[in-house]
């Protein structure tokens, strides 16, 4: 899933516009609720937290808090359409998607975001998460035994690991696993090696945003006649 | 008979043991720099890298500072890396550089940019070694691009990439290696080699699988007078074998460079040995002016003269 | 309701336990696929061969009862957890090294047998040479009384530690100052133990937490002597942990006490009612994650956690954790916020110590009594200190005295993050504190309370 990491709170604070009157915080209880970071609980917390330091430095804001469980549909959004009407600033906890498409809803409203949207990852344990895939729009899992190497590997590299990989881990970091060792183990597990000796001709990345920003359409329900 | 698209590449098809050097462009745009540099290896080496940003830190570019070179009479090899360029580029630029004159390339997937001072910048990867070494081959001998497009005129380059025979796993490297060697790669140069032992192990496996013929291994040779840059390299490069017994040797000794440089004519000796090792490459990082020195102590001076007609 | 509603009293994992009047099964750990349910009325799910069989058991309690994995050091030697008799009777001239402690500390059952393999050796041979290499000498039950009786046969005593000792299959070599031997003989050692095949899939399948070396019961004082977090969940011998092997019988007769009262009925542990807003949850599974009592299990029904009501132990800790707010319990009221000193106590350590102090240090504070700190929530810490010049102060409990086993570190989590918010925001994070007791520190209590109103004066 989407996976993101609220900002750090100097950060949220100096987004906020000074003469503030009133501040809606919506969570979004999808994807960021599961990373554990952006969902009622933490747009609660934040509310409290800045409701302390606003009385603390004088200032008289009214904070509000919600959530509703995917701010990247428009039903959801109808919900609480008044009650983002009614507030000066909106700070988004959802990740990107969700901040730019209330930013769409409502194009008079300052929307700001209060997550940094990470990566699209798995739940490796609870409270971690890491990286796996990159959306690049052509999944070339087949061929690589299951493991990503656009995505697992610091460089994406398609024909096999560079000189800096060592004791299994990436050359950018110790913490990283090198990717190439896992597409390579997992293959030799597979009996798979054979293909990795094939050459993978240069990526064709048209199919990422390289290619040009991307939307789809899925013929089997988008515009039927009458709509 | 046949014809040679580079010096080096006459001296290895006539089986002359090779030397190779190793040159890093300035931080600047001051092409004395490079000119000072070559005062040392005129005579003694007969082709001499550039490195292309190395350690992802920005210096002169490898193709520029490589003419610079060769216009004071030396043999270059320029490195193209993937990290700074994407296809258009590389192929752009190695069509340049064949027009300049130079012959030799060296294809690397290249230093992450966590390694240098510009952290915050993009990679880029599009190509990694061995698409670089395939493209640069179909441009050579089909006069084609990655496009498919035709060029009006191929390039004339020589295809070299690097292998690190210490690096582990072994068999995972090896396929990569593998790979290279599939895809047109005409030699090798290897990391520095300390550990004789190991790198026996590598070259029975690259004559049992007939690799030794298929591409020109020369040996990488790090001349070194300091236990503390063995200690380095031991502890914080990754993928580098040095035995303790080296270290203790140049700790040891009264004369360090006197000890530095029998190390490394033992160790050239003893990789010359090896059916299927064509030549060294010299790296003497931080002690330039040892390279006519080892040359000459190994034995292996003068160089021979070769021409090739290369326009 | 007594046990008849299941198939069986108890279902035992791994070895059962000798007694008749309990209707009981035994399965290995590999078979076992899932567990769903709580104590009074468990449901296994049972595979066999690697294939899901349609098989279930419904049962009252669960014992896990599995042997430990030996490993010895030397391979070549013997193991004093094993029958010695070839090496101890008859007369035997070679010499008897027997090696505890090495190169961790053995257990301190393992000592006994030491002294015992010692002094049967010595009871079939006045010649031979004993040499006995430990690093320290256990005393429990008549351990000391074995030791001296070894000691006046002349079983020669050696703390290896002091020195360096080698081994290998043809001999031991030990170098100490003043000693140097050389020595070939019988080679007895202590095993190393670790917890037995499949400890960590039963842990994950059963729900319950693991202690740092694997084994399924973790260091904590409300564990003992044979419970895991789990109610109805009883963990014996080598599942247990080393210390397992000083008071056998003793843990077997209150685990059957144990497995028999349940069929009596099992009560709730509270009074409070906890409700997952099925609406809210989005599955995410952190409160199953973060139980330490394995009470909450994916409803088969609703797409939402549910907690199930007998295992739950009412530590909150799901609720302050769950990141969707979905999780509610009745008791929780709409405090009226006031200014001043909050204080948030466990009922498990700090409130029993200040029963126990002399004049009540909490005086004149705001006191909230909690299950446990783990009911602490990031958000109502903010509020309390929005309410005018406050400060909050957290009392829980210590590592081996957190009933909730992992709650006291749960909040820590919690108040870290809180504090790191606040200095960011340069707000003075020092009005909030976080401190553990155990329960007998009513006068430190007392002196810890003094000490810290004294730092944080309004």
């Amino acid at each position: 899933m989407i996976v993101g990491k609220r900002k750090d709170i100097q950060e949220i604070k100096d987004m906020l516009p000074e003469d503030m009157d009133d501040l809606l915080i919506v969570g979004c209880g999808t994807c960021v609720t599961v990373s554990l970071d952006g969902g009622e609980r933490e747009a609660k917390s934040l509310r409290d937290l800045l409701t302390l330091y606003y009385r603390e430095n004088g200032s008289e804001v009214d904070i509000n808090a919600d959530a509703i469980k995917r701010q990247c549909d428009d039903e959801f959004i109808d919900e609480i359409e008044n009650e983002i009407e009614e507030n000066d600033v909106v700070l988004s906890l959802a990740c990107g998607v969700g901040v730019q498409h209330l930013a769409i809803r409502f194009p008079e409203q300052v929307i700001l975001p209060g997550l940094n949207t990470t990566f699209y990852g798995r739940t490796s344990a609870t409270g971690e998460w890491e990286e796996m895939c990159h959306g690049c729009g052509e999944c070339v899992l087949d061929r690589f035994a299951g493991v990503c190497p656009v995505a697992r590997c610091s460089k994406s590299l398609l024909n096999g690991p560079c000189g800096g990989s060592e004791d299994g881990k990436c050359e950018v970091d110790d913490d990283i696993d090198c990717g190439w060792e896992l597409i390579y183990e997992r293959a030799s597990e597979l009996d798979m090696l054979d293909r990795l000796l094939e050459y993978e001709p240069p990526k064709d990345w048209t199919t990422y945003r390289d290619g040009g920003v991307r939307s789809h359409k899925n013929p089997e329900f988008f515009g039927s006649g009458g709509e | 008979m046949a014809e040679y698209i580079s010096k080096l590449h006459k001296l290895l098809e006539e089986d002359h043991f090779v030397v190779c050097s190793e040159m890093g462009p300035p931080i600047g745009a001051d092409p004395e720099f490079i000119r000072d540099k070559c005062e040392d290896l005129k005579g003694y080496v007969d082709a001499v890298n550039v490195t292309d940003n190395q350690t992802a830190i920005v210096r002169m570019s490898s193709i520029s500072a490589s003419k610079i070179a060769m216009e004071e009479g030396l043999e270059m090899i320029i490195q193209a890396t993937g990290r700074d360029r994407n296809r258009i580029g590389i192929q752009s630029d190695l069509l340049g550089a064949s027009a300049l004159g130079l012959r030799n390339v060296l294809c690397l997937t290249g230093d992450h940019q966590s390694f240098g001072k510009d952290e915050g910048s993009k990679n880029v990867f599009d190509m990694d070694s061995v698409s670089i070494i395939s493209a640069a081959h179909d441009m050579v001998h089909e006069g084609e691009l990655v496009s498919g497009d035709e060029l009006r005129t191929p390039p004339k380059l020589y295809l070299g990439g690097a292998h690190n025979p210490f690096a582990e796993p072994f068999e995972m490297h090896m396929l990569k290696l593998r790979k290279k060697i599939k895809s047109g790669m005409q030699f090798i140069q290897t990391q520095a080699i300390y550990n004789l032992e190991k790198f026996d192990m590598w070259m029975e496996e690259m004559r049992s699988q007939g690799l030794h013929e298929e591409t020109h291994i020369i040996a990488g040779i790090l001349p070194t007078k300091s236990e503390f840059a063995l200690k380095y390299m031991k502890n914080d490069v990754p993928g580098m074998d040095v035995p303790d017994e080296l270290i203790d040797r140049v700790a040891n000794a009264d004369d360090k460079e006197q000890e530095g440089v029998d190390i490394t004519v033992e160790i050239i000796e003893h990789v010359k040995q090896h059916e299927g090792v064509k030549g060294i490459h010299l790296m003497p990082v931080g002690w330039e002016e040892i390279t006519p020195v080892v040359v000459e102590e190994a034995d292996l001076y003068p160089r021979p003269e070769v021409e090739v007609d290369n326009e | 309701m007594s046990g008849s509603q299941n198939q069986y009293d108890v279902v035992y994992i791994g070895q059962p336990l000798e007694d008749d009047s309990l209707n009981f099964t035994s399965i290995e750990p590999e078979n076992l696929a899932g567990c769903r349910g709580e104590i009074g009325d468990f449901t296994l799910k049972l595979k066999a061969g690697g294939e899901e069989a349609e098989s279930k058991l419904s049962t009252a309690s669960i014992v896990i009862n599995l042997p430990y994995r030996e490993e010895l050091p030397l391979e070549e030697a013997d193991s004093l957890s094993g029958d010695l008799s070839h090496l101890l009777e008859g007369e035997n001239e070679k010499p008897l090294i027997i090696i505890q402690d090495y190169p961790d500390l053995s257990p301190a059952a393992v000592s006994k047998w030491g002294l015992e393999a010692a002094l049967k050796a010595r009871e079939n041979s006045e010649q031979r040479d004993i040499y006995y290499f430990y690093k320290a000498m256990r005393f429990m039950e008549e351990n000391d009384e074995l030791y001296e009786r070894a000691r006046s046969q002349e079983v020669i005593f050696l703390k290896h530690d002091l020195g360096e000792l080698n081994i290998d299959k043809d001999g031991v070599e030990y170098k100490r100052e003043d000693i140097e031997l050389e020595l070939e003989g019988d080679l007895v050692m202590a095993p190393r133990l670790s917890p037995a095949q499949g400890t960590e899939e039963l842990a994950k399948k059963l729900n319950i937490e693991q202690d740092e070396k694997g084994y399924l019961q973790k260091n904590n004082v409300y564990l003992q002597p044979t419970l895991s977090g789990k109610r109805g969940v009883y963990v014996l011998s080598g599942a247990r942990g080393p210390n397992a092997l000083t008071y056998q019988e003793e843990e077997i007769s209150y685990t059957l006490t144990e497995l028999k009262r349940n069929l009596r009925g099992v009560e709730e542990i509270d009074d409070e009612e906890r409700e997952i807003d099925d609406q809210k949850c989005i599955v995410c599974y952190t409160c199953q994650r973060v139980c330490p009592h394995g009470a909450v299990q994916r409803d088969d029904e609703l797409n939402s956690m549910t907690i199930m009501d007998k295992a739950c132990q009412g530590c909150n800790l799901c609720i302050s954790r769950c990141p969707a707010g979905a999780i509610t319990r009745s008791g929780e009221e709409e405090r009226e916020l006031s200014a001043g000193t909050q204080v948030i106590i466990c009922e498990n350590s700090a409130s029993i110590a200040r029963d126990k102090a002399e004049n009540d240090p909490l005086q004149g504070l705001e006191v909230e009594e909690v299950p446990c700190v783990s009911t602490v929530k990031r958000e109502n810490i903010f509020s309390r200190l929005a309410a005018g010049e406050s400060e909050v102060l957290v009392l829980g409990c210590i590592s081996e005295a957190c009933k909730h086993l992992t709650g006291h570190d749960r909040c820590e989590q919690v108040i870290e993050k809180a504090k790191d918010d606040m200095q960011k925001l340069d707000l003075d994070d020092s009005r909030l504190q976080y401190h553990r007791l155990s329960p007998r520190m009513a006068q430190d209590l007392s002196t810890f309370l003094q000490e810290w109103k004294g730092e944080v004066s309004t």
